[in-house]
This record gives C-alpha cells, structure tokens and sequence, in this order.
C-alpha cells in the first residue's frame, strides 16, 4: 500500500451551492494538502479556494481536447499525477462524484490499481434532486435512468410501467463542445423511440434542479408530443412517468409463500 | 456584502427565514434571478466569462 505517499478522496460537493455539502466532505476539503475540482458554478469554487488555499479548477482542461472523451482522460491523468506527488489529495467533482463522471471514478480505480489509498464520498446528485423536487419514490414501480444519446445509440428497451430518467436531452449526440451543438435531430429521435413506448399524450416532465439556495427547480409538465419543440438547456433531464402498474404474478407470489401484499 | 457572501448566508437558513430585506442586498441584476428563481441567470452573472461544466457524461464505445 502506498498510503504514505499519497491518497486520493472524491467528494461530491452536490447540486445547491453549499446546501448540499456533507460535514464529511468539507472536513476533507479543508483537510487535504491539495484540492482539485470541477464544478458546475462559482460561488462554490469561491468557497474551497476560501477553505483551502491549495486548490485548482481542473477547468483548464476543458479547453485542450476536440472531444469530451479525450479530456476526461487528461482530468483522469492529471489527478493521478498530483496523488503521485505524494499528498493527500481531494477531487471535488459536483453532485455527486461518480454519477456521470467517468474521470473521477477512472483516477481512483487507477490508482487502486497501484496501491494507492482511494476513498469516494457519496455527493447529493441530480437525479436525488429530481425524487425529491418532483416527490416520487422510484422504488415504487423501479426506476430506469439512462443517458439520453445512449439510449438512442444502444436502442436500450424501457419498460413503460416503471420512472423513467432520461439525462443529457438538450445535448444529444454531442461528442465535442457544447457551445455550438445543435439538438434538433437528436431530440428528434428520441421523440420518435420514445412514441414505441409511449403514447403521444403521455405525460412528461422536464426538468433542472435548483443550483442556489431557494430557488425553485424548473418543472415544466407536457405531453410526449410536445417534447420535439420543448426549449431545453444544457442542463435539462427528462422525468417520464410510469403508464401502468405492472401485473403480478400469482404463481410466484405463491412460491414466496406471500399471502397479502398490502 | 457580496454576492457568493449572501448566497452563503442564505445556505444556512430555512425558507421561512428568507426576508426581502435580505433579498435586496443582492445586487439588482442577481435580485430578479433571484426572485424569478433563475439558477443559469444567477451562475452567468457570478461567474463573468468564466463557462461552467454543465455535463459530463461520455458516450463509451
């Protein structure tokens, strides 16, 4: 174990500016010889430079690769590399660290790899955001959560009787930055794959959590049909909700030997 | 008292606690993102030039 000579742990500073931050991560913020982050607004940056005076955007990233892919891997490398320096070091991804985030997650399995101490800390994520602001349980009929051009590329199958999550709608197909993508084929398709599923009038909810204290999340609650012409941003998710309860089954309910369910 | 300072003041108080004489020490421009809860409105202003990460998610082969 190399755990003298450095050790990496991944917080997830959550969605809502301060709010969502565990005691656990901010004491590993203020404690760490070196934080590193990539964040989804200012006041929170302003904040850890505040708390840890040896801290850096991985931000500088973001703007020496064509595609998205390539700069997850410099992110993943350049974590690596400052663990290597022999410090403790911090990665502050926002929401939470290992939900949509391929460079953090990469850097820590590297790491185990060579014997390094990792630890990830649970952030409040989007998708926590969503159950909460829209009040649904997704252990009521499952929840499948997918990432939208995935989905379309994958042909994935969704099953209409549970929530359905899709991420990532306003920027469908984008490889590269975002400045400049333009979404109308891609929501598109995803109109058109999700009708195989769904009725046109079915009910749907798009959606942006909050990111400051107080403020109300964006909910706008159409219909399926609606969805091609819906303005989106960047940070839109898709809530679909279930179509039906799906039907039980007699036969293993009785294997189980379950004689009343409610 | 600035922005990110009063956007920590507010972190650390329940909603029923939110008054408008807090409120009107956001500089006016923050005051009616604020006020219309306009999350991207109040980022963009904090932030300047500065572009933030919106997503994340890489499409694997």
């Amino acid at each position: 174990m190399n755990s003298s000579n450095g050790s990496l742990t991944v917080v997830g500073s959550g969605i809502k500016f301060l709010s969502h931050l565990s005691t656990e991560t901010e004491a590993y913020i203020k404690q760490s010889d070196k934080v590193v982050y990539s964040l989804n607004e200012p006041a929170m940056e302003a904040w850890i430079r505040k708390n840890n005076k040896n801290s850096e955007s991985l931000n500088f990233l973001e703007n020496q690769h064509n595609f998205r892919i390539d700069t997850y891997k410099a992110i993943t490398n350049y974590i690596v590399n400052e663990v290597k320096k022999s410090q403790h070091v911090c990665a502050v991804f926002y929401g939470h660290p290992t939900v949509f985030a391929k460079s953090a997650l990469d850097a820590a399995l590297t790491l185990d790899e060579e014997g390094y101490s990792t630890k990830i800390l649970p952030g409040i994520s989007s998708e926590d955001c969503l159950f909460a602001d829209l009040k649904i349980d997704p252990g009521s009929h499952g929840c499948q959560s997918y990432e939208a051009t995935d989905l379309l590329i994958r042909r994935k199958k969704i099953d209409p009787s549970s929530h359905a999550i899709l991420w990532q709608i306003g920027i469908i197909g984008a490889v590269q930055g975002l400045e400049e993508h333009n979404n109308k084929i891609g929501l598109e398709l995803l109109s058109n794959y999700l009708a195989k599923f769904y009725d046109n009038n079915h009910p749907i909810i798009i959606y942006e959590a909050a990111l400051y204290p107080h403020l109300q999340p964006v909910i706008i609650r159409c219909h399926l049909s609606e969805l091609k012409t819906a303005k989106l941003s960047s940070l839109s998710t898709l809530y679909i909700t279930p179509a039906f309860q799906a039907p039980i089954s007699a036969a293993i309910l009785k294997k189980l030997g379950i004689t009343k369910l409610k | 008292m600035d922005a990110i300072s009063l956007f920590e003041q507010l972190a650390n108080i329940t909603h029923h606690q939110v008054s408008d004489e807090l409120i009107d020490k956001l500089p006016i421009e923050l005051k009616h993102a604020f006020i219309t809860s306009n999350s991207q409105l109040i980022r963009e202003k904090i932030a300047g030039q500065h572009i933030f990460p919106d997503s994340r998610a890489v499409i694997q082969g």
